[in-house]
């Protein structure tokens, strides 16, 4: 072309290729800025510690205890829980005084029956109100831990909304029972604290417990249980110089003023990782198949969690179950994206191992130490016991829903507005449901997102059906009752709202985000 | 140096080409804000449009090549019309994949240089718009 002198005006073609290079260096530039910042940003926001982080891999994992029924009869089994302060050995040097279901960090472990009643009476012996729900639980509204269904200590007043007025519910002085008909599948379900405005310090402070249910299909399969069956509650604390907890509350005596200081409004990360209430722990494991039902009980904090070293030909976890229980059918994976409050039950064969390996499950997206979460030490003896468990090609009769089915569809976007989180531009307010479902009538549920926002709904299970109107993610799978929603993401789930009417919450599980208001009513009738 | 003003009708397709293309870049922004502010079904348009927008890409180049050949206009349309196409390749691709870290960027710069293929259209003279053929050159040659 172009056999003229050259242009001296407007973009020429020069000018353009100029601006070219000029996006291809800077491209560059941001390339070699690291990946870190071509990657997704993740949530929070690291508080240190004011004391040395204790040393990974020393301590042994505990397992909670399991809690035995106070009495049963023909339908129902009877729990008491006691919410107490505790001293507890976490770190060396120091105890830390935990705000406890029962005197333990984690809670003690309920184990239900599928179809068979269990009721929960907790006492409150705490200074401040509390609320307990079961998480994954379908349950009625009256059990459920709606915001205002508040357990008050002796002579403790409701906690206030804005304004200073009381929130709908009925609070209740000393204790509640809590009724779970359990009519649901084997699971992976957690309880914890849901008091408003003040879920985040309440959990940090050790409010939070494993409920396994188990049924007969579960049972049926030959999968790892008793002492190889894990649950492991994964949560990242941060330590004041005297052993305590430490949280950036906006009010230190949880009274008043929910939330957190504005550094870590996008949530309050610490810098040690809990296994079931212990830093780093190590656990010996036999060269055979365990059950890993790993639970992301941080505030905020995201995982990539994978086995290093990886087994021989990878894909070393497999996930058989999500947050609502049995997959259809196993799936294989390297890492697992775990966002706060989802469950993944996965397989893994020690056996692929070298006897003596040290296998360390590690969080990729973490930084330093908390790249780091607990170590198996595999058995050095030389030969493998015999397993007898497998992993079925066939796990469960899912049934689908068919979201050409929806008799409804509902957008609700998750986004930051003025200085607090609010769901279609609305901070939380107890009593004004942004949506009032039938009973028995499928849904959808359509959820757009600004930053990472891990969406949990009360009451039912839901699928999702596509993740920026395309495929499932690798962590999309089965039932679920919490997903993650990276930023500027939009997805869908199919929803059905089953038996008990009533106002329940759906709201983002970054318990900061929940506590500053992302959280909203929905109503069934 | 002399040389006659290409033919009309190509360089009318390619204004036409260019200022479509424009348009698309510019909705696809559109598109994007209104996602982020909610609109759920803004992303599956956005994903379409970015295909659409390709594709008028392509028919951009063409234009471009029938510029040059028939038209008997100059050659420097073809490059930036094929760059583009190329860079709209890399955006859809970035998009799919979620490196929005350079998705926004390029989208920037991409209807810079939807702006610019419009702006090198419209500099052309056309032989039937134009009777005298020097005073043609020299605005080319000002381009």
């Amino acid at each position: 072309m172009a056999d003229g002198p050259a242009p001296k005006r407007g973009i020429s073609r020069r000018g353009f290729l100029g601006a070219g290079v000029a996006v291809g260096v800077g491209a560059g530039a941001v390339a070699l800025g690291g990946a870190k910042f071509l990657g997704t940003a993740q949530p929070g926001k690291v508080l240190a510690s004011r004391r040395p982080l204790p040393k990974a891999f020393e301590r042994p994992l505990r397992l909670p205890p399991v809690l035995k029924p106070t009495r049963t009869d023909a339908t129902t089994d009877y729990y008491e829980i006691t919410q107490k302060a505790a001293d507890l050995d976490i770190l060396p040097g120091a105890t830390t005084t935990a705000w406890t279901y029962g005197g333990s960090f984690p809670g003690p472990t309920i184990v239900s029956r599928s179809g068979r009643r269990t009721v929960v009476r907790h006492k409150n012996e705490l200074p401040r109100p509390v609320v307990v729900h079961l998480h994954g639980g379908h349950t009625p509204h009256d059990s459920d831990g709606y915001p205002g269904d508040e357990i008050l200590p002796a002579g403790g007043k409701p906690t206030m909304v804005m304004g200073g007025h009381p929130m709908p519910g009925k609070p209740v002085l000393g204790g509640r029972d809590y009724t779970y008909p359990m009519n649901q599948r084997a699971a992976t379900l957690w309880y914890h604290d849901h008091r408003m405005g003040f879920t985040g310090a309440s959990v940090w402070r050790g409010l939070a417990g494993f409920h396994l249910v188990h049924d007969d299909e579960e049972e049926r399969l030959p999968l790892p249980r008793g002492d190889r069956d894990l649950p492991l509650m994964i949560a990242d604390r941060s330590f004041e110089a005297d052993g305590s907890f430490r949280y950036p509350s906006l009010d230190r005596t949880l009274e008043h003023m929910p939330g957190v200081h504005a550094a870590h409004m996008n949530g309050v990360l610490g810098d040690v990782v809990l296994v079931n209430g212990v830093p780093w722990p190590v656990h010996p494991v036999e060269r055979l198949r365990y059950r890993l039902r790993l639970l992301n009980a941080s505030n905020a904090r995201n995982y990539r969690i994978a086995l290093d070293p990886p087994p021989p030909g990878g894909k070393a976890m497999v996930q058989i179950g999500s947050d609502g229980g049995l997959l259809a059918a196993p799936i294989a994976h390297d890492g697992i994206d775990a966002a706060p409050a989802e469950r993944f039950d996965v397989i893994v064969d020690f056996a692929r191992y070298r006897p003596g390996t040290r296998v360390r499950l590690v969080n990729l997206l973490g930084d330093g130490r908390t790249r780091e979460i607990m170590a198996f030490d595999v058995s050095p003896s030389a030969r493998a016991p015999k397993d007898d468990t497998a992993v079925p090609a066939k796990l469960s009769d899912l049934p689908l829903h068919d979201p050409a089915k929806a008799a409804v569809t509902r957008t609700f976007l998750l986004q930051k507005k003025s200085g607090g989180w609010r769901i279609n531009g609305h901070e939380y307010e107890p009593g004004r449901p942004l949506a009032r479902p039938k009973l028995g009538q499928l849904e959808i549920w359509r959820f757009v997102t600004d930053f990472h926002h891990p969406i949990h709904l009360h009451l039912d299970a839901f699928q999702v059906v596509s993740r920026n109107r395309r495929e499932l993610g690798p962590s999309d799978h089965g039932w679920k009752d919490t997903m993650d929603l990276r930023p500027a993401e939009a997805a869908e789930v199919a929803v059905r709202f089953t038996d008990y009417p009533g106002a329940f919450v759906f709201h983002c599980h970054n318990l900061e985000h929940e506590d500053m208001a992302m959280m909203a009513d929905f109503t069934t009738e | 140096m002399m040389r006659r003003p290409p033919k009309r009708w190509p360089v009318i397709l390619f204004r036409v080409a260019a200022v479509l293309q424009a348009l698309l870049v510019l909705l696809q922004a559109v598109l994007a804000g209104r996602f982020l502010s909610g609109g759920y079904g803004a992303l599956s348009m956005h994903s379409a449009n970015a295909m659409f927008t390709a594709t008028v890409g392509l028919l951009t180049i063409a234009a471009a090549v029938l510029v040059w050949r028939p038209g008997g206009g100059p050659a420097k349309l073809i490059g930036p019309s094929v760059a583009m196409v190329v860079l709209e390749t890399v955006q859809i691709t970035l998009g799919f994949g979620r490196v929005l870290a350079l998705h926004v960027p390029l989208g920037t710069a991409l209807l810079v240089g939807a702006a610019t293929l419009v702006r090198l259209g419209m500099g052309l003279p056309t032989s039937a718009e134009d009777e005298a053929p020097v005073a043609g050159e020299r605005v080319e040659e000002s381009v």
